[in-house]
């Protein structure tokens, strides 16, 4: 006799298997295929694959400046795919993370030009008043989860598109700056993040290097958001295998039965949780206006919010992997765009790619031979069916 | 050869005549990975009679009759019917031959209407819209013919269990089977529909289809078949009449050891009380009321065993005891103390430990190796962690002390799902008694799993005991109940109707006290 | 702007915004009901406008564009169903998935078939279609019956999936693959092949949807173009409760809300466009938060099917 289910669980929509599989092969398999394929399609339009791809990697890593902004376009990369990652950790679908960047970096962009407090105070505060203002809007499709059963897919995507709005809102009428554009009013060069060359060097003066030893110039555009994000990266690795809150979201997303079982509260987890990941986002948020854009405006994102659902994915829902995957998203997309100016070549090839990554990684194709193992062994129950 | 086509027999050439019985199990065998479900079994099943098949869980009764109705193919034998050998591609060609089966558990579209649900994929229609009037008339007369009671527009979800039922058991008649199956049918019923059931297919039977009924229950088997084929372990032990056959010898059959009858155990000197529970009051998962006023007393160094049939509040008893579950009246009294529960972890701090009752669903997680479910409860605990962090030299040790106490066949890193049946329900024992508990409840502990670790599991919870633990054993396995339980308490219908010494009362008395019947009354 | 020729025209606009809605949010109702999340509705969309400008373009008469609009729909929904119910992917993923590689291979088209950033050349689209009386009422002809034949041909097919769904042995077997792929496959009913077919409708309906919106309310695809609208179908699939009469309601409802942005502006009133956008959005979390307890979605919702 079946036991019921004591509380309305919802059903996590087929995350098991995402959970209970870890496969780096099929992440690097079904990025090979991607490349492929999109190799394809250069061809039938009549471009150099080899080429096409040679510049762009070139224009993602090929001068020093050029990895600086490949490095920095995987920031916020990172972040959302640790937001979604540690979401699906615990069976959770945090497609809203682009509203939750979103919401973190307006309230950035608003707070950081009246703050005037020296930068060891300013730069904590704006970030964790960023990451305030993505947990609170993860909040709401959290608490429709957790007391209503409500599918938080639909939810948190509703929830992007309405940051989505307001933003354009407050840049447009509110925080809108003096002039023409619809953009918030810069962040004053006090309250930045720094560069990491200025970072570098400023560490090296203090060692009493010489000017010529230190590299002021490294690495371009590249902030200290990338420490940031991976010292970010390291904790929610540590959250998730050392600690006891960490071991609750990871029960939870495996089976929420045993969870409740073992103590754990669902309803109260599914929340923290879905604030823990849209802080992640809101950081994203407040780390870009800060190291970036230095204000905000309404075409902020291309999505990053959407693409950590790919990055998580990719990266086997593991803080490494999601770090890796973070890195060739952003080398594709940089490398992209230098691939446009200089080959001539549509830069919607690299969304091509990053669609067909995902795409495959959901199919989790495997090598090709464990295939024809499994259809062989159906060919054959078949046939000795037939033979009867 | 001949193709079977979905939906399609297929028919093979003819054996050797004579009068044959209806269908024949010849050499089957079926394997689920390391499992041998099905060992070779015959079997012959006749029109107009009923046959029992009885086993324990995991004797392989449910798989047999699976293969029989077209759900799953053998691995090996053939299946006659009529003398012909036939191969059933899926439960559709099963039908069209003759043979339906009845599920233990319900296969109904909730949302759907009776006679939707009676006609499914097999609808009237006219020019492909459903014709109602036509549905509704069909089910009315195959009540009537029947001697059902349906409303052919009532949802599923709306009517009774025992409607339900009526439901499944009337989509496979209307196809005119000669054989029906019934699997465990009287698991979900009050003894009155019980009688109501048994009448039903008595009348089938003198119609002449043939009956199998699946089921561990011996006295009901004994009470309708005309024959009975008794699994065990994959194999038939025996297949004959009734006759001459007493409950116990039936039960050795079954179970095939005395051992399990007589577990020798010092007799119990119970302590002070543990937990008291007057006048409980529960609902289950769909809002119906399930305990009605539940009184309740457990002492120390004594095993309750709570024996009634599925359905009668065991589930909301032990749910509300481990935590999971808000009682909604009543009170209870822990340690002499009137407490109340808020939550699973504050019923762990109180010492209550809980093996339940399904261990892949809710006792373990297969994903996670060994180490992590056995800290599946105690994860925020020392030794365990310090404030929040997670020591892993602790709970590794740990790991290594319960696979030595407890012989586990595995190692700390092993993912549970690996685990044999009996090692996995080692690694929830070992959890749940390492550390003498105040009070165990144990919901099936040995529920498929096999005998040497069953033994063990008894082992265990005895030692438990006589260290001092107030068990609680809730279980469907009547032997077990016998074995174990220094009292034995009857649940029926959301209340404890009785409370008996099961040294001094047999099996009938306990059937009865289960069927909600003491002496000449029923139970209001 | 007086009141009548005020209701008239944001009665227009509501057809005409809500129309592509409409068709998404019928995709969606199909789709559910027999268990399968479409997320990928939105991409089918762009698909869907993609295919017909172009084949508009190649051929000139955009109903053929129309045709070869559904066609891609059933192709790409194909793959879809080729991925979740085959493989076994999960159907938010490979939805996801979808929806970039249309924004993708799309603005791709683009560039390599017109050589344009952007935006496809003007193509035939569809005219609005005179019907004999009913377009020469006063205020209700020009609002409602001078559509073009694929807001018409939207009426026809919310009256369609109500037959279908509800009294059809198809949409039976749909409700019961929704509800209990185990009750059905027990009666022989195949539960992957209920769900592809489902599937493959919605993929049609989608787009549909998206050419109702490059060759109905344009005459040309930009980039992007569907802009949510197929989530914001699936939204309205859920406000209304999982009916094709709901869902199509709900989605005109939507539609309102962008129509009465635009009437708005058109009418002089200013109002911050952002606070009508929003509407749709907000209004389906509402719909989340009340409609569960009233009326369930499809009970295996989402979950892949394993047959024994």
């Amino acid at each position: 006799m079946r036991s019921s289910s004591v509380w309305l669980w919802p059903e996590c929509v087929g995350t098991r298997p995402l959970l209970s599989q870890s496969r780096p092969a099929a992440s690097v398999f079904a990025l090979l295929l991607a490349l492929a394929s999109g190799a394809v399609l250069l061809l039938i339009a009549g471009h150099e694959p080899l080429a096409a791809y040679s510049a762009l990697l070139n224009g993602a890593a090929g001068s020093d400046s050029r990895l600086g902004e490949t490095l920095m376009n995987a920031v916020p990369l990172i972040l959302t795919g640790l937001a979604v990652g540690v979401a699906f950790r615990a069976g959770l679908f945090n497609i809203g993370a682009e509203g939750q960047l979103l919401m973190g970096a307006v309230v950035t962009a608003g707070l950081a030009p009246t703050l005037a407090l020296p930068w060891f105070l300013t730069l904590p505060l704006l970030i964790v008043v960023g990451g305030l203002a993505g947990a609170l809007w993860a909040f709401v499709p959290g608490l429709l989860k957790a007391r209503l059963g409500a599918n938080e897919v639909i939810s948190s995507l509703m929830m992007s598109y309405i940051a989505f709005y307001v933003t354009e809102y407050l840049v447009v009428n509110p925080l809108k700056a003096e002039g023409v554009l619809p953009a918030t009013e810069l962040v004053p060069e006090a309250n930045r993040l720094p560069r990491m060359g200025d970072v570098l060097s400023g560490v090296g003066q203090s060692l009493g290097l010489s000017a010529e030893e230190i590299p002021g110039d490294f690495l371009g555009r590249l902030h200290l958001g990338l420490p940031i994000a991976l010292l970010v990266a390291l904790g929610t690795s540590y959250l998730l295998w050392r600690t006891v809150p960490g071991f609750a979201i990871r029960i939870l997303g495996l089976n929420p039965e045993a969870a409740t079982y073992g103590g754990v509260r669902v309803g109260r987890a599914i929340i923290l949780t879905m604030m823990l990941s849209g802080a992640i986002a809101g950081l994203a948020g407040a780390i870009q206006v800060l190291g970036v854009n230095y204000r905000m405006s309404s075409t902020f994102s291309p999505g990053f919010g959407f693409t950590g659902i790919a990055v998580a994915l990719l990266g086997n829902i593991t803080p490494v992997g999601i770090v890796l995957a973070a890195v060739l998203f952003a080398v594709l997309q940089t490398g992209g765009q230098v691939m446009q100016r200089s080959a001539e070549i549509p830069v919607a090839i690299v969304t091509i790619v990053q669609a067909l990554v995902i795409f495959f990684v959901a199919v989790q194709l495997r090598l090709p031979r464990s295939y024809l193992y499994v259809w062989g062994a159906r060919l054959r129950a078949r046939a000795a069916r037939w033979r009867s | 050869m001949t193709v079977p086509v979905s939906g399609e027999v297929s028919l093979g050439a003819r054996t050797s005549g004579g009068p044959s019985p209806l269908v024949r199990m010849r050499s089957i065998s079926r394997r689920f990975g390391h499992v041998l479900a099905n060992d070779s079994v015959d079997l012959e099943l006749d029109s107009g009679e009923v046959h029992a098949v009885l086993g324990e869980n995991g004797a392989g009764k449910s798989t047999l009759m699976h293969i029989l109705s077209g759900s799953l193919r053998p691995d090996d034998g053939i299946i006659e019917l009529d003398g012909l050998p036939v191969r059933f591609a899926n439960p559709r060609a099963a039908i069209i031959a003759g043979i339906g089966m009845v599920h233990q558990h319900f296969k109904l579209v909730p949302t759907m209407s009776v006679a939707a649900n009676i006609m499914l994929n097999d609808e009237p229609s006219r020019g492909g819209l459903v014709d109602e009037r036509a549905a509704r008339s069909e089910v009315r007369e195959l009540c009537t013919r029947f001697g059902l009671d349906l409303d052919p527009d009532a949802r599923i979800r709306d009517i009774s269990v025992a409607a339900q039922q009526k439901v499944e058991i009337l989509k496979v008649l209307r196809r005119q089977v000669r054989l029906l199956i019934l699997d465990e049918p009287t698991a979900v019923l009050t003894p009155q529909e019980v009688r109501d059931l048994f009448r039903f297919l008595e009348g089938l039977v003198e119609g002449g289809t043939g009956i199998v009924l699946i089921t561990h229950k011996l006295s009901e088997a004994l009470g309708i078949a005309d024959r009975l084929t008794i699994l065990r372990g994959g194999r038939v032990v025996s297949s004959r009449t009734p006759d001459d056959l007493t409950p116990s010898q039936l039960a050795k059959l079954m179970v095939g050891r005395d051992v399990l009858l007589e577990v020798r155990r010092r007799p119990a000197t119970s302590g002070e009380s543990v937990l008291a529970m007057r006048d409980v009051r529960a609902v289950d998962g769909r809002g119906v009321e399930a305990l009605r006023g539940l009184d309740l007393d457990i002492r120390a160094r004594e095993v309750l065993g709570v024996a009634g049939v599925d359905g009668n509040g065991q589930q909301q008893l032990v749910e509300i005891l481990a935590g999971i579950r808000v009682a909604t009246g009543g009170s209870i009294e822990w340690l002499g103390e009137p407490i109340q529960i808020g939550s699973v972890a504050e019923q762990m701090r109180r010492g209550i430990a809980y093996i339940p009752e399904d261990r892949q669903q809710r006792g373990l997680i297969m994903d996670l190796d060994v180490r992590e479910n056995l800290i599946l409860r105690r994860f925020r605990d020392e030794p365990f962690a310090h404030r929040l962090r997670l020591r892993p030299t602790a709970i590794e040790q740990h790991a290594r002390d319960v696979i030595d106490t407890f012989q586990v066949r595995a190692r700390p890193t092993d993912a549970a799902r690996n685990l044999s049946g009996g090692n996995q329900q080692k690694v929830v024992v070992g959890r749940e008694l390492k550390g003498v508990p105040r009070l165990l409840i144990a919901a099936q502990p040995t529920r498929g799993v096999d005998v040497g670790a069953t033994q063990f599991v008894y082992d265990q919870l005895l030692a438990a005991r006589d260290a001092g633990a107030a068990i609680l054993l809730v279980s469907f396995d009547l032997d077990e109940l016998f074995a174990l339980s220094d009292r034995l308490a009857v649940i029926y219908e959301g209340r404890i109707v009785e409370t008996f010494d099961p040294r001094a009362v047999d099996e009938e008395q306990l059937g009865l006290a289960m069927a909600g019947v003491r002496g000449n009354a029923t139970f209001a | 702007m007086e009141i009548v020729a005020f209701a008239a025209l944001l009665i227009g606009a509501t057809l005409r915004i809500g129309a592509p809605i409409a068709f998404a949010a019928l995709g969606a109702t199909f789709a559910e009901r027999a268990g399968v999340i479409n997320v990928g509705l939105e991409g089918i969309m762009l698909f869907g406008a993609f295919a017909g400008v172009l084949v508009s373009y190649l051929t000139g008469n955009p109903w053929l564009g129309v045709a070869g609009a559904v066609v891609t729909g059933v192709i790409v929904a194909a793959l879809l169903g080729v991925a979740s119910i085959t493989f076994g992917a999960n159907q938010i993923v490979a939805g996801m998935a979808i929806n970039i590689l249309a924004l993708g291979l799309t603005r791709f088209g683009l560039d390599v078939i017109w050589d344009r950033p952007g935006v496809s050349p003007s193509v035939p689209g569809l005219e609005p279609v005179h019907l004999p009386i009913l377009s020469d009422l006063p205020v209700v002809g020009e609002a409602i019956f001078r559509q073009n034949g694929l807001v018409l041909l939207l009426f026809v097919l919310v009256i369609i999936s109500t037959v279908v769904l509800r009294r059809s042995r198809f949409g039976r077997h749909m409700e019961a693959v929704g509800e209990a792929p185990e009750a059905a496959d027990s009666v022989g009913i195949s539960v992957h092949r209920t769900r592809y077919a489902a599937l493959l409708i919605s993929g049609a309906l989608a787009s549909l949807g998206g050419v109702a919106l490059s060759l109905g309310a344009l005459t040309y695809f930009v980039e992007g173009m569907t802009a949510g609208r197929g989530f914001i179908g699936l939204a309205a699939n859920i406000f209304g409760r999982w009916t094709a009469v709901g869902a199509f309601l709900a989605a005109l409802l939507f539609g309102l809300a962008g129509a009465l942005q635009v009437s708005l502006q058109v009418a002089g009133v200013q109002v911050p466009s952002q606070f009508l956008l929003i509407l749709p959005y907000v209004l389906t979390i509402v719909a989340l938060a009340g409609a569960v307890g009233r009326s369930r979605a499809p009970a295996a919702l989402g979950r892949p099917y394993r047959t024994g």
